[in-house]
């Protein structure tokens, strides 16, 4: 189980850079395996699953990528409720050319890191924002899916 | 010529029906995830796409059928985790369980996760549920299919079920067990007798090992849920007759949201325990899905 001084970092991290309050992960716990994080719903009852091999804990929240913490897709998809800054809303045009690899211009004063692509009020996924010009972080395969799901 | 299932004709009740209604294409039903999406919110989007969704159980706002879709896996709701494909008998497995939020679950046989998620929905993502998944590659479905949901309560563990350790004990298990799926089958086109059948199966040997496994792990007031997909018999009624007569278990009754047939208490020669008649059958003619055998199981005070 990760310490305090993970939680701290991470959770700081995304309450500066998307507005999500801390005090929405009170009820976690965090577990951290290599450079990856993992958020699981703390429960009385894990202390009896301690003998337990286990393959997988929770939902995999975070990455170390470089000097940068990533979230996953899946953990800012479920969080989007929360999100209050730090998401940039696209449109499809935008998107494609994202998909399909390259920058697009945004004026903003956010500082370089990731953040939140949204279309239509739906949280797709990360994108690096570097001096003013976009990047997407959807992996590759799931970039493939989505321009497939959008042409339909 | 053999008609499909025929072995059966003696416990299905209207066979002709049946045997018609196989050759009919399994429809595409759905479940709205609510730990991401709000139904309304989601059949709005899809009504601005034009896709028509019908109500698959009225008395739960979250099971629909899509009728002009071969499948709902090539939509942005999916990937976005808002829907998850999952035949209508399954879901019922879930919410015949209905594990309370904060509660303890296991889930002997877990993957794809179509259950696993929906106990986790029904649990608002709290308490702790335990996804056991013995074979490594049926982990990684299982894994994208709960971090594509949202899911954030539930350990993954990859023991032979029959196996698990009895470290502790749990409110609900859910026991969907390996079968010979007869359920899914379908015959439009295909040979009446699926390919795989072999008429004798070592499956109700392991199948009795489960269920006595999962009857061992709950807890002095838990509950558990056995099911198949498939109409055999001896993969149904007779493993859990054998949990009856090996533990001290009873059935519980079975409320579904759907009318299903009661368990048989004979089949060829053998006769099974009358509690039987609580289990419930369901068949693809009375309700457009995977047959399905559900038993609910509790501790004899």
């Amino acid at each position: 189980m990760a310490g305090e001084a993970d939680r701290h970092f991470l959770f700081s991290y995304l309450e500066d850079r998307f507005g999500i309050s801390r005090s929405v992960f009170n009820g976690y716990w965090v577990f951290r395996k290599n450079k990856s994080w993992w958020l699981l719903r703390r429960s009385p009852y894990l202390r009896q699953c301690t003998g337990l091999k286990v393959s997988r804990v929770g939902l995999r929240a975070f990455q170390q990528v470089g000097a940068y913490v990533k979230p996953s897709t899946r953990l800012v998809q479920l969080l989007a409720p929360q999100v209050t800054k730090g998401r940039f809303e696209i449109h499809e045009r935008q998107m494609h050319s994202l998909l399909a690899g390259e920058t697009i211009p945004f004026e903003t004063t956010l500082e370089n890191g990731y953040v939140i692509l949204a279309l239509k009020d739906q949280v797709l996924g990360l994108g690096l924002l570097i001096d003013g010009k976009v990047r997407s972080q959807i992996p590759k395969s799931q970039s493939r899916l989505i321009t497939e799901f959008m042409n339909r | 010529m053999e008609s499909a299932f025929e072995w059966y004709r003696d416990i299905i009740p209207d066979f002709s029906s049946f045997q018609e209604s196989l050759r009919q294409p399994l429809p595409v039903h759905f479940r709205i995830n609510r730990l991401k999406i709000q139904p309304q919110v989601l059949l709005s989007l899809l009504r601005e796409k034009g896709i028509h969704v019908e109500p698959a159980i009225t008395a739960h706002g979250s099971f629909f059928m899509a009728f002009q879709l071969e499948s709902v896996g090539h939509l942005l709701e999916y990937f976005l985790g808002y829907i998850h494909p999952q035949a209508l008998t399954s879901c019922i497995a879930s919410l015949v369980l209905s594990p309370k939020p904060s509660s303890f679950v296991l889930d002997m046989c877990a993957a794809p996760g179509g259950k696993t998620s929906h106990m986790a929905e029904l649990m608002e993502n709290t308490g702790l549920i335990i996804a056991n998944e013995l074979f490594t590659n049926r982990q990684i479905p299982l894994a994208h299919t709960l971090a594509r949901l949202g899911v954030c309560n539930t350990v993954v563990t990859g023991y032979q079920a029959q196996e698990f350790p009895l470290r502790q004990r749990f409110d609900y298990i859910l026991a969907d067990v390996p079968c010979t799926g007869e359920g899914r089958w379908r015959t439009a086109g295909r040979s009446p007798r699926p390919s795989w059948y072999q008429g004798t199966t070592k499956l109700p040997d392991m199948q009795k090992r489960m269920i006595c496994r999962g009857f061992d792990l709950l807890s002095e007031k838990g509950e558990m849920l056995y099911a198949t997909c498939t109409y055999n018999p001896e993969e149904n009624e007779a493993v859990v007759d054998f949990l009856l007569k090996h533990r001290k278990a009873r059935c519980l009754p079975i409320d579904p949201p759907f009318p299903g047939e009661p368990g048989i208490c004979q089949w060829k020669k053998d006769k099974y325990d009358k509690a039987l008649r609580q289990t419930v059958r369901f068949y693809p003619h009375h309700l457009d899905s995977v047959g399905f055998f559900m038993a609910r199981i509790g501790r004899r005070s």
